[in-house]
């Protein structure tokens, strides 16, 4: 998989792709930050390794 | 167009995030649940994809998912679908007024499909063809 653009969340289990159930601040966290990387121009497939202090 | 296999295609966005809409295509194993469930059996795989309603209530969706429970385990997202398939939230985005729109249909597979030729040759061009002919500027990738 070599998607152009790509977040990585450190540490999250699988089945947390976007955090825990009902942890909606994470999960909007998570996707803010990966819609983000749409709007700014980059070398494409990298994968930002991102950290979410509220998982 | 054929694509050399390290091509990684790249298209810059030409508006803002509060006009773009985007697309969920995830290999979660995401379903409706009156949907069929993937095939779970490895030794048949599941080179399938499943179209979801733009409009679909959360709760009307389950997943189905070959991995083996301690690579995916597939209770998170039953308890909440948001954790692999963010639909809810992207919809709070657009009432926010921080993103554009939610697309009318969103795709989804299972991973661990063992069946990659099939999902090379068939699957993905059928799913792309789905995603040009929608209303989507962007797609949003996920897994489980």
């Amino acid at each position: 998989m070599r998607p152009p653009r790509a977040i990585h969340p450190k540490g999250f289990q699988f089945g947390h792709s976007l955090g825990k159930p009902n942890d909606v601040k994470t999960q909007m966290k998570v996707l803010e930050t990966a819609l983000a990387e749409l709007m700014e121009r980059q070398e494409p497939g990298n994968i930002h390794e991102v950290h979410f202090p509220s998982y | 167009m054929e694509l050399s296999r390290k091509a990684i295609p790249y298209t810059p966005v030409d508006k803002p995030l509060h006009e773009t809409t985007i697309m969920i295509v995830s290999t979660s194993g995401v379903h409706l649940k009156d949907q069929e469930p993937y095939n779970t059996d490895p030794a048949e795989g599941d080179a399938t994809f499943r179209i979801i309603p733009g409009d679909v209530a959360a709760e009307d969706l389950t997943v189905t998912h070959a991995a083996p429970k301690d690579h995916y385990n597939t209770d998170y997202p039953k308890e909440d679908i948001n954790c692999v398939f963010p639909i809810d939230r992207l919809r709070e985005m657009v009432d926010d007024g921080d993103l554009g729109g939610v697309a009318e249909k969103h795709l989804t597979m299972m991973g661990y499909s063992m069946r990659l030729n099939k999902i090379n040759k068939e699957t993905i061009p059928a799913l792309v063809k789905e995603v040009v002919r929608s209303k989507a500027d962007a797609v949003l990738l996920t897994a489980g």
